[in-house]
Parts: C-alpha cells; sequence; structure tokens
C-alpha cells in the first residue's frame, strides 16, 4: 500500500515539476501543434487528390486531419518519451535523489512515478492535439470509442519509450547519451513508419522494416477505428500486446537497474 | 610530542561492548556506533577501519578537508552507500540489515540543497512528510510548526527558487525533520553560505539540539564551526579518525596555552637583560612547558592550564622583581590541533586529492555547484 501511495504522491510532485516551467509548456504545447498544422498543410492536397483514386484511398480518408491526427499524436509521444529519461537524471545531479534515497520511500515509486508523470504529460499533449484537431475539422468514424482506444494506445506506446529512455538514463548517468540515444532511435523510427504516408504506398524494404517498428502498430491500432466505422479487434489486440510486451521490458530493466544500481551502492 | 606522528586519543579506540544492542536503550547512550567501519572507491580507502561513537543529545563532528571521508562516512549511516567492511549501529538499528527502520528515525540533510525549486516551501515539506508515510493531518501540524521554527512561515507559499541560499539550506534542514528524527545528519551544513547566514545557521543548529533534543551528527571542513557549534569533534584524515574529543581538551593536548609578556612599554625600551631573568625565573616551573621569545621583546609562555598558571607566573616574577607591563593569554586554535594529529595543515589539503567521480559511488555524475568532497 505505501507502495502505491509512495507512487501517488511522487507521480503528482513530478507533474506539478513539469507544468511550473513556463518555457517547456509552451513548448509541449505549441510544438505538436506547429507539426499538426504544417504537417497537414503540406501533404493536404496529397491526401484529398488520392481520394477518388481507383481501388480506394490508400490514406483511407480524403480528410488529412483523420489521416494525420494519429501520426502527430503518436510522433509527440515518442518524442517526449524519449526525452524524459533526463529528469531522473536531474534529480541525482541536484541532490533530490540522495534525499528521497535517505526516507523510507519506496524505491521502486521513485523510478516508477518519473515514468508515470512523463507519460501523463504525454497525455496532456494528446488533448490539446484532439482539442485543435477537432476545431480544424477533424472526424473520428467511430466516435468516443477511436479517441478512449488512442489514449489507451497513446499512453502504453509512450510508457515503452519512456522505459526506454530512463533505462539508458539509470545506465549511463548522463543527459548527452539519452539525447544522442533518443535522437537515434526516434527519428528512424518515425521515418520508417506509416506516419506521413500508408506503408501501401511506400512498399520495399520501408515496408519491411516497419514490421518491426512499434510506432506502425500504435497508428494501425488508432487509425483503424478513426478512419472506418468499425474496430479490428484483432488489430487492436496485436498491438497492445506489443505496446505492453515493450513497456514491460523497458520499464522493469530500467526499475532493476536503478534498483540495484543506482539505489544502494 | 611529534607533529609527525599521529597519535589517536583514547576515547577513539572501539568499546569492548563492542556486540551489536539489538534494542536501544534510553538515557544517554550512544545513538551511533561503528564498528571498523570502511569504504573502499577502487583502491581508495575513503573511510578506513573507523570506530567512534555518537552520544545521544550532543552536537557530534566531522572535521576534516575535502576527500577526508567525511561524507562517505554520512553516507553509509544514512543508508545511502554500503561499508565495504565493518559495521555500525544507528539509533540501535544494525546498519546492513535495518536500512528502513534506521530510514525512518533519521533525518538526512546533504551537502547540496536538495530542495525542488519548482515547488513551494510548503509543498517541499508536504511531500517530504509523505514520503515518511505520515498522516495528513500529522503534516499540517508539522509543516505549520517547521516553518515558524526555520522562520519561512511567510514565504511558505513561495516557490523554493525564489528563496535566498540561507533560505532553501533552511528549508532543506527543515524537511530533514518533519518526522521528529531522533538524529540528524548535516552534511557540510554552512559551505558556500556568507559569513552572516553562517552565524545564523548556527543558531538554528543549536536551538534544534537545545529545544527539541535533537542529536546531532554534522561533518565540516571549517575549524571555527567545528569548535563553536560542537560538543566533540573527530578529527578525519585520509578516511582515518586521528582524534576524538571535545574542542577544549582537543586543544589542551596540543600544548596548552600561550601567557604572552611584556616588560617594555613606550617610555621602557625593550630589556634585554629582563627577558633573560624572566626565562630563568620561569625555567624548570612544572605548569611550563616550552619558552620562545615573541618578536616584541617578550615571551611567550606554553603552560599548561593557563587560567591557573597566569597568577602563579606573575608572582613569581614579582618576586624576581620583574614587573610585567602587559599579560594575554591565548587558547591554540582547531587549526593547530588538525597540524599535531595529521602532519599538516587543513587548507593545505583543501580542495586537492578528490576522487574522480567514478570512485565516488553515490556521486552518480558530475554534480554542479558542488564543491567536492566526500
Amino acid at each position: 500500500m505505501n507502495t502505491l501511495a509512495d507512487i501517488y504522491y511522487l507521480t503528482k510532485r513530478n507533474l506539478i515539476a513539469s507544468v511550473r516551467i513556463p518555457i517547456m509548456l509552451v513548448f509541449t504545447i505549441v510544438q505538436p501543434l506547429l507539426w499538426l498544422i504544417l504537417f497537414s498543410q503540406l501533404f493536404k492536397n496529397m491526401v484529398s487528390g488520392m481520394a477518388n483514386a481507383p481501388g480506394g484511398s490508400p490514406y483511407g480518408t480524403g480528410n488529412f486531419l483523420d489521416f494525420f491526427v494519429p501520426a502527430i499524436i503518436m510522433q509527440t509521444v515518442l518524442f517526449s518519451g524519449a526525452w524524459s529519461g533526463n529528469s531522473i537524471i536531474s534529480d541525482m545531479e541536484s541532490g533530490v535523489l540522495d534525499k528521497m534515497m535517505a526516507t523510507p520511500v519506496s524505491r521502486v515509486a521513485i523510478i516508477l512515478s518519473r515514468m508515470f508523470a512523463s507519460v501523463i504529460y504525454s497525455m496532456l499533449q494528446v488533448t490539446i492535439i484532439f482539442i485543435v484537431a477537432f476545431i480544424m475539422g477533424f472526424q473520428s468514424a467511430s466516435g468516443i470509442s477511436a479517441i478512449l482506444i488512442t489514449y489507451l494506445i497513446a499512453f502504453l506506446f509512450g510508457l515503452g519509450i519512456c522505459g526506454l529512455s530512463t533505462l539508458l538514463a539509470v545506465w549511463t548517468k548522463r543527459t548527452e547519451a539519452v539525447m544522442a540515444a533518443s535522437t537515434f532511435v526516434t527519428m528512424p523510427m518515425f521515418m520508417l513508419s506509416g506516419s506521413f504516408l500508408p506503408l501501401a504506398l511506400v512498399g520495399g524494404w520501408v515496408a519491411n522494416v516497419a514490421k518491426f517498428n512499434p510506432l506502425n502498430y500504435a497508428l494501425d491500432a488508432t487509425r483503424g477505428p478513426i478512419l472506418h466505422d468499425s474496430i479490428d479487434w484483432g488489430t487492436f489486440t496485436v498491438s497492445v500486446v506489443i505496446l505492453v510486451s515493450i513497456a514491460a521490458v523497458f520499464v522493469t530493466a530500467s526499475t532493476y537497474i536503478f534498483r540495484t544500481r543506482l539505489a544502494t551502492s | 610530542m611529534t607533529a609527525t606522528e599521529p597519535q589517536v586519543s583514547e576515547v577513539v579506540k572501539p568499546s569492548l561492548n563492542g556486540s551489536q544492542p539489538t534494542a536501544y536503550p534510553s538515557g544517554r547512550a550512544n545513538i551511533v556506533h561503528t564498528d571498523q567501519l570502511t569504504r573502499l572507491y577502487g583502491p581508495t580507502r575513503a573511510v578506513d577501519e573507523v570506530n567512534f561513537d555518537v552520544r545521544e543529545g550532543e552536537i557530534f563532528g566531522f572535521l576534516g578537508p575535502n576527500g577526508a571521508g567525511k561524507s562517505t562516512t554520512i553516507k553509509m549511516l544514512t543508508t545511502l552507500v554500503r561499508p565495504t567492511t565493518g559495521s555500525a549501529t544507528v539509533v540501535g538499528y544494525d546498519l546492513a540489515t535495518q536500512a528502513n527502520q534506521i530510514r525512518n528515525v533519521i533525518g538526512y540533510v546533504a551537502q547540496e540543497i536538495g530542495v525542488d525549486n519548482r515547488a513551494s516551501g510548503w509543498e517541499n515539506l508536504e511531500l517530504q512528510g509523505h514520503l515518511y508515510h505520515l498522516s495528513n493531518t500529522e503534516i499540517k501540524q508539522r509543516v505549520t510548526e517547521l516553518l515558524e521554527l526555520v522562520d519561512l512561515s511567510k514565504d511558505a507559499k513561495k516557490l523554493a527558487g525564489a528563496y535566498s541560499g540561507g533560505m532553501r539550506k533552511r528549508l532543506d534542514i527543515a524537511t530533514g525533520l518533519i518526522h521528529r528524527p531522533k538524529l540528524l545528519f548535516l552534511d557540510e551544513p554552512t559551505t558556500g553560505l556568507d559569513p552572516q547566514t553562517r552565524a545564523n545557521l548556527w543558531e538554528y543548529i543549536r536551538r534544534l539540539n537545545q529545544e527539541q533534543g535533537v542529536t546531532i551528527f554534522l561533518t565540516t571542513h571549517y575549524l571555527e564551526e567545528a569548535d563553536r557549534l560542537c560538543d566533540r569533534v573527530a578529527i578525519i584524515d585520509h578516511g582515518k579518525i586521528m582524534a576524538l574529543d571535545t574542542p577544549n581538551r582537543l586543544k589542551d593536548e596540543v600544548s596548552g596555552d600561550v601567557i604572552s609578556i611584556s616588560f617594555d612599554s613606550p617610555e621602557m625600551p625593550a630589556d634585554p637583560a629582563k627577558r633573560e631573568a624572566a626565562k630563568a625565573a620561569l625555567t624548570g616551573q612544572p605548569w611550563v612547558t616550552d619558552i620562545k621569545e615573541s618578536d616584541k621583546g617578550g615571551l611567550n609562555v606554553y603552560v599548561s592550564g593557563g587560567e591557573t598558571a597566569m597568577p602563579q607566573m606573575l608572582r613569581i616574577l614579582d618576586q624576581h622583581n620583574l614587573p610585567v607591563v602587559s599579560i594575554s593569554m591565548s587558547r591554540p586554535s582547531l587549526d593547530d590541533v588538525f597540524l599535531k594529529y595529521t602532519g599538516h595543515q587543513m587548507r593545505d589539503e583543501a580542495g586537492s586529492e578528490r576522487p574522480t567521480m567514478a570512485q565516488m559511488g553515490m556521486n552518480w555524475g558530475a554534480r554542479r555547484g558542488r564543491p567536492g568532497g566526500r
């Protein structure tokens, strides 16, 4: 019970602290909106131009926003998560972590609350993207269920990325390493996915590589219900299983490393 | 009395009842007891088979230069760093097997200020209360009390980032007290603070000790701080305790007191004959340990027990018809004490011989704004 309470209070503290960096708040809100607006303007005609393609549009919709919103959401969650490991490093450097370690607080709670706070913070970004997208004319074919599925998938995907970033952080204890590795992981992940183009249009080796890209599973599970009026539970289940597994591996690994290498020495 | 060969004073030797107490007895017992406590970082013996006791109710100080092993000792006793060998009991609990029980009854204030700048003073204390699993009503009451204690009630709602250095340190100390610890560890509490703030902080620490009855274990590399604040001081150098006693007794052991006398005044120029006569008269007295000529034409007489030696000295000089024009007495400083036990001056060493970060274990990475030391 104490561990759960510890997770709750520490997550709350971390969230409040994130919101209180004004410049960060600006970036976290403005950046995804910028992408939403720029990318959709850039690809707008491509999507609408294919709307009446023989055999149906490869995008599955004539409305560019419906296609891009899941991509912008996952991209935001991906980039935020990739940076999240730095927060535990800043706790190490500022002495806050030492101080916590001298209290009876659960060691697992310290590291889990960092990851949870980061993912919950991303959910705030997701909400903002949804609101602006709706204003711009976004529509969900399966209504509210598609929105809820998007939140669930974004949460799981984000948790995996946070876990990976935190793993790098507790392993290397260096901000530079987390920054370098996050670019190294996120950019290819983003490019080798169906974020901008349906994989059917990309083809070749990229489409094959994309089969191993968790971002694609996140996109598959969310795009389906947004574009179609029915939910493909098969695709959904596969995505959830894959994303949960990834999150479980990285969250457990980073917690384990934290406990064994940092929590006591 | 060789300065190069460090001696270990009697109190340092491990007590014979070295077996671990299972329950913590009340009264003036030892709140900390260490037995050959050792921590290695690679080949560096950061803390080297250290034995000492901290008594309940006292302010106990570790005095030594950066890198002497002060912080490493504190980090071991606060369960942050595991000893390589040796053992210790803290508030009656065994360090190796009862870490969580220890964490519940001790407070720890690190050298670097560990407050969250993005939370208010109130929020910092509130979170700390939750980390100790206190109830909400208890937290509310304690936070109010502690803000009062450290004079931050007015600034309770301000973010700690907007506080001055002294305020943040006071808040930091308050967070270490939220759960009414029996024992508070303060690692270099005044490092980096200006003299005014430092003197203020000493007042808070004294009040904590006297009014709240908190036993305090602090480390410092300021001689004055150890001298003015601590009931007992351990001098630590290269991971070893070189001496341990009250500041006064440590100073007594150096060479007693120095009585400076002079026979000349503006009207009466210095007379070497008088000086020689005085020297002859005083030589051989049992309380005189050494006599040296001072630069001012007088004498510096090293005595044991200056308060009783001074009247006797005046009587003898009077009997020899050697009227003293001025007389003054000074006590040796802890600086002299440090020199005696370690063979070098403390400030020679300050900042040098720091272990690399990799050797420091708990010092995760490069810490910003940290003067170094362990």
